[in-house]
């Protein structure tokens, strides 16, 4: 009952946050995704994996891998989405240099390997977070790519941001949108080039709040604490990585959810 | 929502001291999964750049290709078409590869592949191609 009340009022509470027109809010309650997935198969190898082994089952933190998420791609897949391509030698940022391979032609390529063992680990947090009932946040401010992370964010059942950033959406949130609560992760795809799409990174960081953010060689990775090396310019990219972010998420609440079942 | 705005250190390492000094009461849902897991590289706003350029990236192929490409036209292909190597200058540059393989050098190959490929290079010709003033 603790559990039930605290949640309603944590529901409550997200609804006030977005409650402006600015702030869109995704598809309310979980359970009519949840329960469709209940009979896709990872929700049920993941149940039947816990039982096996119930020491763990407790805390999931345990584990370096707990959601599995190492298995919902590999680096042929990436290689396939184009991700390696970067931009122009010309436009790069020169703290992206540890994440690129070389340059082929004048043009950077991006190193897959380091882009996997990012990837990873940002899937992982973002499991992680929405096992905790946490809020998640996507941003994305490029036109192209609206549609697909707002489709991504509520097939998720979580939030998102993909119009222009209003300066003070988290640092000044209770005066502009009337808000008790700020996210819980943010995930910034498309940051714009040369520092245009750093004020919700900023803001992200002067508030606290871990971010997650894919960053092409152009992006400013500094103040992203778990910044993807990729390509974020090309649909196929974007698709896988929308993709990804989505298991992730309703893999984590497909396993809390089960908890709650028995 | 308590904090000082500012952006030295870590987000960990700034929650953190807030929760050591009693500011903030409860931990955020983040800050055990993140402490658990922490970034790669610290997220510093005051860190340098690694120094130095980008290596290239060569392959023993490209000095054959460019030189195909200045003395030849480069063939019109489709958005369809399947990638792979079906150009008549990827095969031109396969078979110089080849040819360059059993142990002649670059040129010899050149040339060699020029008569193999006479009848494919007739219509990709420009002003550029060793045979052009005869025509």
């Amino acid at each position: 009952m603790e559990i039930l009340k605290s949640s309603i009022f944590r529901f409550c509470k997200c609804q006030i946050w977005s409650g402006r027109a600015r702030l869109v809010r995704g598809v309310p309650p979980h359970l009519n995704i949840q329960r469709l997935r209940g009979f896709a198969g990872v929700g049920q190898t993941r149940l039947l994996k816990d039982n096996q082994n119930e020491g763990h089952q407790n805390d999931p933190l345990q584990e370096p891998d707990f959601f599995q998420v190492s298995k919902l791609f590999s680096v042929r897949d990436l290689l396939n989405a184009n991700i390696h391509l970067g931009h122009h030698e010309g436009c790069w940022n020169p703290f992206m240099k540890p994440y690129l391979y070389g340059s082929r032609e004048r043009f950077h390529i991006i190193d897959l390997d380091k882009t996997a063992t990012h990837l990873k680990l940002a899937l992982n947090i973002m499991s992680h977070v929405a096992y905790r009932r946490g809020v998640i946040l996507f941003v994305s401010t490029h036109p192209q790519f609206e549609e697909l992370v707002q489709q991504t964010a509520r097939d998720a059942g979580e939030y998102f941001v993909t119009r222009q950033w209003n300066i003070g959406t988290f640092t000044n949130s209770n005066i502009l949108l009337d808000t008790t609560r700020l996210p819980d992760l943010v995930v910034l795809t498309n940051l714009t080039m040369f520092g245009r799409g750093a004020p919700p990174v900023k803001e992200a960081a002067q508030c606290n709040i871990p971010s997650v953010g894919v960053v092409d060689s152009d992006c400013d990775p500094r103040l992203i604490t778990y910044p993807i090396p990729g390509n974020d310019d090309t649909p196929s990219a974007m698709e896988l990585y929308c993709r990804l972010f989505k298991e992730a998420i309703l893999n984590a609440k497909e396993y809390r959810e089960s908890l709650n079942r028995t | 929502m308590a904090s000082s705005r500012h952006l030295k250190g870590t987000v960990l390492a700034r929650v953190r001291d807030l929760l050591k000094s009693g500011v903030l009461k409860e931990k955020p849902i983040w800050f055990d999964v993140v402490a658990t897991f922490p970034p790669m590289v610290e997220a510093d706003f005051d860190r340098q750049p690694e120094r130095g350029n980008v290596k290239r990236i060569t392959f023993p192929e490209d000095s054959i290709r460019t030189r195909f490409l200045t003395e030849y036209e480069s063939e019109s292909c489709s958005l369809w078409q399947e990638a792979g190597n079906h150009s008549t200058c990827d095969r031109f540059v396969d078979k110089c590869m080849n040819l360059i393989g059993e142990g002649s050098n670059e040129s010899q190959a050149f040339d060699q592949a020029v008569r193999l490929f006479k009848d494919e290079l007739i219509p990709l010709q420009t002003r550029n191609s060793p045979g052009y003033e005869q025509k």
